[in-house]
C-alpha cells in the first residue's frame, strides 16, 4: 500500500492535519507489512502530531533539525541547480515546453508503476527517457514541428495514466498526489537517487558545456566545427527526462516546467552573458527552493506551489529592475 | 600549386529534387573565390557537402588530400554562415563567448577552455580592433561590429580556408566595403583560401582571382576576367547579363 498525503506543516492546519494523522496512522499501523515509504510517512505524521503543542514556540534553529526538512533542502536543491542549468538551454532552444510534456508522461508512467505494485520511480525513469528520445525522433522523422510532437507525447502519458486509474480504483489517492508533489515526503531512497541522478546530470552538463553552448547558440555553425549536434540533442533530451523525473516529487506533474524555465526566463532579463546567465539561473532556483520549502512549512501553503510562485516573483523583480536599470 | 578543396562528380540530391548536378572544380591554398548563381542554384548545399553536412549522392570530397569523410581537422576550415541566421537578439552570449566557439573544432573532449584560449580571443580581436567590446553582448553592437566579431570566430583557429556565405547581407555600403577589403587583406597578407557566396558579383570581380559558377551544375569556374571576355558564357548568359556580373565596384 502505497500512502502520499499533502501535509502542511503550521499552527492553523494542525488540528485538521492531526485528525488526517490519527485515521491513516491508525491504518498504518494496524498494516502488518509496512513499506519504507509507509514508515517515513508514519513518522512525519507523527511528527506534525507532536508539533501541536509546540508550533507556537517554533524556532527557524528547529525547523532546520528536522531531517524531513534537511532532505527536502538537499533534495530540492539538487533538483534546483539541474532545472536551471538544463532550463537555460531548453529557453534558448525554443523547447522550453518538452518539461511539460515529459512530466505528463511521467504522470502515466507512475500509474503503471502504481498499477502493477511496482516503485513509480523505476517505471518513470526509463519510460520519460524513452518519450525523451521519441519526441526528438517524431520531431525530425515525422516531419512535424517539435510542439506539435511534445503535445502528441504528452497526451499518450496523460490519457495513459487516466485510464489505468480508472482501471484500478485502488491508487487513485497515490497518483493524484503526484500531480503537485510533496517534497516533504521524500525518502531515504528518493534522497539517494534523486543525488545521485543530479550528479549525473551536472556532470554530463559539465563535460559538454561547450557543445551545448555551440549547438544552442548556431546549430549549423557547430555542425561545421565537427560538433555531433544529433548526438547533444539526445543528449540534451534523455537529461531534461532525468530532471523531470526527479522534479515530479518536488512540485509535481503540473508544476515541474516552471522550475524549468521561470529561473532561466529570469536570469536572461538581467544577465550579459552566457556563463553569468546560467550562474544567475541556479542562484535563482536556489533560492527559490530554500525560501519555497521556508514559507511553505510556515505559512501552511503547499510546497511545489510555494518554490513556483517565490520563482515568479524573482521574474517580476527582474523584469522591474530590467525596466528600471536599462 | 598544392589543390586543398578536391570536388569530383559530386550530385547531392533532396527527395526528388537535384540540388547538385556532376559538380567538379579544385581549389588551390591562396584562391580567392567568389561563388555565384542564383537563388537555388546550389551555392549552400556545395559548402553543406564539403563541410559533410548533407549527403552526397554520387561523386567525393577531398579536404587537404584526405576524404571528408574521414577528415576531422575542421579547425582548418573557418565558416562565416549569414549574419541573420545566427544572431538571436535574446540570446545572451558576449562577444569573448562567441569568439571561444571557434576554438571547439580543435579540442577533444572533455572540452574545456584554457588561459591560453582566451589570450588567443584577445589576440584576433586586438587584430579586427574590436578588442574593446570583449565583455559586450553580440546582440548590443551594430551589424559591422557582430559581423567582425563572427569573422574572429572563424579566424581564432587559424584557418587555412574561409567560408563566406553572404557576409555583407546586413552591412550598409560604407561597413559592406571596409569588410570586404578585410578579407582582401587576409587572403593577400595571411594567404588564407577564400571561398565567398555572395550575389553582389560586383565585389567578386574586385576582390576575387577566380569566378566559381552555379546554376546545380557547374557553369562556370576559372579566372574573373576570363569569364567576362568569353563567348562561351556571353552566349549561355547573352551580353546585357555577361555585363551586370562582370561590372566591378568602384
Amino acid at each position: 500500500m502505497h500512502c502520499n498525503i499533502n501535509y502542511h506543516c503550521s499552527k492553523k492546519s494542525f488540528n485538521t492535519v492531526t485528525k488526517a494523522t490519527e485515521v491513516a496512522t491508525t491504518n498504518l499501523c494496524h498494516s502488518e507489512e509496512r513499506s519504507d515509504e509507509e514508515s517515513q510517512i508514519l513518522r512525519i505524521m507523527r511528527f506534525f502530531a507532536s508539533l501541536r503543542m509546540t508550533a507556537t514556540n517554533m524556532d527557524i534553529i528547529k525547523f532546520l533539525q528536522y531531517s524531513f526538512i534537511q532532505k527536502a533542502f538537499f533534495a530540492g536543491s539538487f533538483v534546483g541547480i539541474i532545472c536551471a542549468s538544463l532550463g537555460l538551454f531548453l529557453v534558448l532552444r525554443k523547447m522550453s515546453l518538452i518539461g511539460d510534456g515529459l512530466s505528463h508522461v511521467s504522470f502515466g508512467a507512475i500509474a503503471l508503476g502504481l498499477f502493477f505494485g511496482v516503485y513509480p520511480f523505476y517505471v518513470a525513469v526509463p519510460l520519460v527517457l524513452a518519450a525523451s528520445y521519441l519526441i526528438l525522433k517524431i520531431t525530425e522523422k515525422a516531419r512535424i514541428y517539435g510542439d506539435a510532437a511534445i503535445g502528441i507525447v504528452s497526451a499518450v502519458g496523460i490519457a495513459g495514466g487516466v485510464i489505468l486509474a480508472s482501471l484500478s480504483r485502488g491508487f487513485n489517492v497515490d497518483l493524484f498526489s503526484y500531480l503537485f508533489g510533496n517534497i516533504l515526503a521524500i525518502s531515504q531512497l528518493e534522497l539517494v537517487i534523486s543525488v545521485l541522478l543530479s550528479i549525473i546530470v551536472l556532470a554530463l552538463l559539465y563535460f559538454y558545456y561547450w557543445d551545448l553552448f555551440s549547438a544552442t547558440f548556431d546549430e549549423e555553425y557547430a555542425k561545421t566545427s565537427g560538433i555531433k549536434t544529433g548526438f547533444i540533442n539526445i543528449l540534451l533530451a534523455l537529461l531534461t527526462a532525468l530532471t523531470v523525473v526527479l522534479s515530479v516529487k518536488m512540485v509535481g506533474v503540473m508544476l515541474v516546467s516552471a522550475l524549468l524555465i521561470l529561473p532561466a526566463v529570469t536570469a536572461l532579463q538581467i544577465s550579459k552573458g552566457f556563463m553569468t546567465s546560467l550562474l544567475l539561473a541556479v542562484i535563482v532556483s536556489l533560492i527559490s527552493v530554500i525560501a519555497g520549502i521556508s514559507c511553505s512549512f510556515f505559512l501552511n501553503l503547499p510546497t511545489g506551489a510555494t518554490i513556483v510562485m517565490i520563482n515568479v516573483l524573482f521574474f517580476i523583480f527582474a523584469l522591474i529592475y530590467k525596466k528600471i536599470a536599462y | 600549386m598544392t589543390a586543398i578543396i578536391e570536388v569530383n562528380n559530386v550530385s547531392v540530391q533532396y527527395g526528388q529534387n537535384e540540388a547538385l548536378k556532376e559538380v567538379s572544380f579544385s581549389i588551390e591554398a591562396g584562391d580567392f573565390i567568389g561563388l555565384a548563381g542564383s537563388n537555388g542554384a546550389g551555392k549552400t548545399t556545395l559548402i553543406k557537402a564539403i563541410f559533410g553536412l548533407v549527403p552526397i549522392s554520387s561523386g567525393n570530397i577531398t579536404l587537404f588530400n584526405k576524404p571528408h569523410r574521414t577528415f576531422t581537422d575542421w579547425g582548418k576550415i573557418g565558416y562565416l554562415p549569414q549574419k541573420s541566421s545566427s544572431i538571436n537578439s535574446l540570446f545572451p552570449a558576449t562577444v569573448e563567448e562567441v569568439v571561444l566557439l571557434g576554438l571547439l573544432s580543435q579540442k577533444k573532449w572533455p572540452k574545456q577552455i584554457s588561459k591560453e584560449d582566451k589570450a588567443k580571443v584577445e589576440e584576433i580581436l586586438a587584430d579586427l580592433g574590436i578588442s574593446t567590446v570583449k565583455k559586450r553582448m553580440l546582440s548590443e553592437l551594430s551589424g559591422g561590429q557582430q559581423q567582425k566579431v563572427l569573422l574572429a570566430r572563424a579566424l581564432v583557429s587559424h584557418p587555412q580556408i574561409l567560408i563566406f556565405d553572404e557576409p555583407s547581407t546586413s552591412l550598409d555600403a560604407k561597413s559592406r566595403e571596409a569588410f570586404f577589403a578585410l578579407i582582401a587583406k587576409l587572403n593577400e597578407q595571411n594567404g588564407i583560401t577564400i571561398i565567398l557566396i555572395t550575389h553582389d558579383t560586383g565585389y567578386i570581380g574586385k576582390f576575387a582571382n577566380k569566378l566559381l559558377y552555379l546554376d546545380k551544375k557547374l557553369v562556370y569556374f576559372g579566372s574573373f576576367n576570363a569569364f567576362c571576355q568569353s563567348e562561351a558564357m556571353r552566349a549561355y548568359f547573352g551580353e546585357h547579363d555577361q555585363h551586370i556580373i562582370c561590372h566591378q565596384h568602384d
